[in-house]
């Protein structure tokens, strides 16, 4: 029962941390447009 | 691909972001072809919708695109354009050509190889055409300006296989030889049958960076390199913070299997160029002129060079270092000699070579 809590519990963290990324990214940067540089090699 | 890895090792030291806004990278391969090129500075600006254009390629490349990226009014920097487009061409503020140039390397070497090394009769060798006959030409205006003699011009068709008649042709007086062929495979063929003549127990050689890249030719003819003095804008033995420091964020990325290098240090240097300019105006690239304006202003300590700028023209200013390929705490690599600071393009004294 323990195992199966605590599988659980990291799948919210998990769950959290996935959504937690992108809106941190778009406060990070102020919702800002990005720079374009294009690269010809 | 050097110079784009100089380019992704700067971007990546930034995390990919300017003052608080993200750096969006859109890449293709112009396979240094003029049309594709052209093709393909059309689609990043009107497809893509890219802000700035960075173009690390050969001259005719490099000329295809320059015209394009001034009607768009797109600001464009260049790796490339290593003739004497910078001069001949008419001067766009949108253009910025961030590598050397004809005469930026030859004067400063020419002048070394007279005052330092001695040289006083020289020959000159290369096919015969404006890429090359425009280096020999940089080199051989300064030389005879010192006081030297170039006493022979050896010329053979652009890709000519076997070049032992040319070698052959070489008077006995000649002390040293300033020659210049493109790309990898012609340099090798050159090392090659100057060795296998055994020219380098008579005659010295002080040449063009690309043939004398701690990478490239040093591992393939070993010690038989030693002695050999070239005009660069990088060197790997330089000593000096920046380089230790980027040098081994190279080799933390790239891993060791190719040695840091010029073409690297170069894309590095024109990234941080943009970036610099950038964080000038706050990241505002939609105020062109702007952008315009703080590219001209900038200046930035470069990897070697004690600062990098450029002139009313866009031309890159930047120091030029005399190498010398040297066994040093066991390792066979180039090593600094001297130091020009500061050279322009053109150089001062430098008249673009003459039309046929």
């Amino acid at each position: 029962m323990e195992k199966k809590s605590s599988l659980g519990l990291m799948g919210g963290i998990c769950f959290v941390l996935l959504l937690a990324v992108p809106i941190g990214n778009l406060c990070a940067q102020g919702g800002k447009e990005p720079i374009k540089i294009g690269i010809d090699i | 691909m050097n110079i784009k890895q100089g380019y992704d090792l700067y971007l990546q030291e930034i995390g990919y972001k300017i003052a608080g806004r993200p750096i969006s990278v859109v890449e293709y391969d112009n396979q240094t072809d003029p049309k594709l090129s052209l093709e393909v500075a059309q689609k990043l600006v009107e497809k893509d919708r890219v802000q700035i254009l960075c173009f690390g390629t050969n001259s005719a490349a490099a000329i295809a695109v320059r015209g394009y990226a001034e009607k768009a009014k797109v600001p464009m920097a260049l790796v490339g354009m290593a003739g004497s487009e910078r001069v001949t061409l008419p001067p766009s503020r949108y253009i910025f050509t961030m590598g050397y140039a004809d005469g930026q390397m030859e004067t400063p070497q020419a002048r070394y190889a007279y005052e330092k090394l001695g040289f006083r009769k020289m020959a000159l060798m290369g096919p015969d055409y404006a890429g090359s006959t425009g280096k020999l030409w940089a080199f051989q205006q300064e030389f005879e300006k010192r006081g030297g003699k170039i006493i022979q011009t050896i010329l053979w068709p652009l890709g000519e296989m076997d070049l032992a008649p040319y070698f052959a042709r070489l008077k006995p007086e000649v002390e040293a030889i300033f020659p210049f062929v493109p790309g990898d495979i012609s340099i090798n063929r050159f090392f090659k049958q100057y060795f296998e003549l055994g020219l380098d127990k008579k005659i010295n050689l002080t040449t063009h960076l690309a043939f004398a890249e701690d990478y490239f030719t040093l591992p393939i003819f070993k010690d038989k390199m030693i002695g050999i003095t070239s005009a660069g804008l990088y060197c790997l033995d330089f000593n000096s913070p920046e380089n230790k420091r980027v040098t081994e964020r190279f080799y933390a990325k790239y891993g060791k299997k190719k040695l840091m290098n010029t073409d690297a240090s170069v894309g590095y240097e024109s990234m941080k160029f943009i970036v610099t300019a950038l964080q000038a105006i706050g990241g505002n690239i939609e105020d062109t002129e702007g952008f315009l304006n703080a590219m001209h202003n900038t200046k930035m300590k470069g990897i070697v060079s004690t600062s990098v700028s450029v002139d009313a023209n866009g031309n890159v200013i930047r120091d030029v270092l005399i190498r010398q390929i040297q066994k040093k705490d066991g390792v066979i690599k180039n090593v600094v000699l001297n130091v020009y600071p500061q050279v322009r393009q053109p150089p001062e004294g430098y008249t673009v070579m003459p039309r046929k």
